[in-house]
């Protein structure tokens, strides 16, 4: 899967460069566990890159929100393309991480 | 084994009488085929630019269940996926030899919980007009799903383009 990683003032900026289902989740969830192990202030996860995304993806976003309020790290997600935020907003995740 | 696309009818588009069956394997590797082919129905069905993307995500979410529930994760199964217009949407039919879930299985979970469990069901529901599942034990299942135009939208007459102000 295609990610950058940004270091960033404020912290940590993992931006995804491909859409995201069950094929790559494994990726995803590597490559965030990879920045919340360094204990960033905060990890921001920018979507800009990403057309679709899916179950598989939205759970391993949720998995990451989860670790990183254990560790308190700051969590957000950036970027969202207009099917993506309708995904999210189906899933109930706009409130959850205070997308606008 | 390789992808299979089939289809009933005569050449062109998709109509209400006829209906395109594609072979996979339960694989995840397939899903953006899967994608492009919920998309494709989608437009050619004539529904609203906006539910394109909810299509996709249903045909997606519908796939992946299969895939890790129905086959445990093996990928050397198959997924028939039969699309096809009808006269007010579009209806996309998934087939599995897989072991079935119980109905009671396929309750979706409330979205404010932060738990991922059970949000395929909900995204799929949410998604679509019509949810249609039944199985018997060792001989697979079917699942329906149905997206319907919006009341008082003319497919036959509307170009896609999008209304203007």
């Amino acid at each position: 899967m295609k990610t950058e990683r940004r270091d960033e003032p404020a912290g940590v900026r993992i931006v995804i460069q491909e859409d995201l289902d069950m094929h790559v989740a494994g990726e995803l969830q590597t490559a965030l566990h990879g920045a919340l192990h360094d204990k960033p202030k905060s990890l921001v996860v920018d979507l800009s890159g990403v057309g679709f995304i899916d179950s598989a993806g939205l759970a391993v976003i949720i998995e990451c929100l989860k670790r990183a309020r254990q560790a308190s790290i700051a969590f957000h997600v950036e970027n969202l393309s207009a099917q993506v935020k309708d995904t999210f907003e189906i899933s109930g995740l706009t409130k959850i991480l205070g997308i606008q | 084994m390789k992808d299979g696309v089939a289809r009933d009818g005569p050449a062109g588009a998709a109509g209400p009488d006829e209906r395109v069956e594609l072979t996979i394997p339960s694989s995840p590797r397939h899903l953006s085929l899967v994608r492009v082919m919920a998309r494709w129905l989608a437009e050619k069905a004539q529904l609203p630019e906006r539910d394109w993307g909810r299509v996709e995500l249903a045909a997606v979410e519908a796939t992946t269940n299969i895939i890790r529930h129905a086959y445990g994760g093996d990928p050397t199964k198959v997924i028939r996926i039969r699309l096809r217009e009808i006269e007010d949407g579009l209806e996309m039919e998934f087939l599995d030899d897989g072991k079935g879930a119980p109905p009671s299985a396929l309750v979706g979970r409330d979205p404010s919980e932060l738990e991922p469990g059970g949000l395929g069901i909900h995204m799929m529901k949410t998604c679509m007009d019509g949810f249609h599942y039944e199985t018997r034990p060792g001989c697979g299942s079917r699942l329906v799903l149905r997206k319907l135009r919006p009341e008082g939208s003319d497919a036959a007459g509307s170009c896609g383009c999008g209304d203007s102000p």
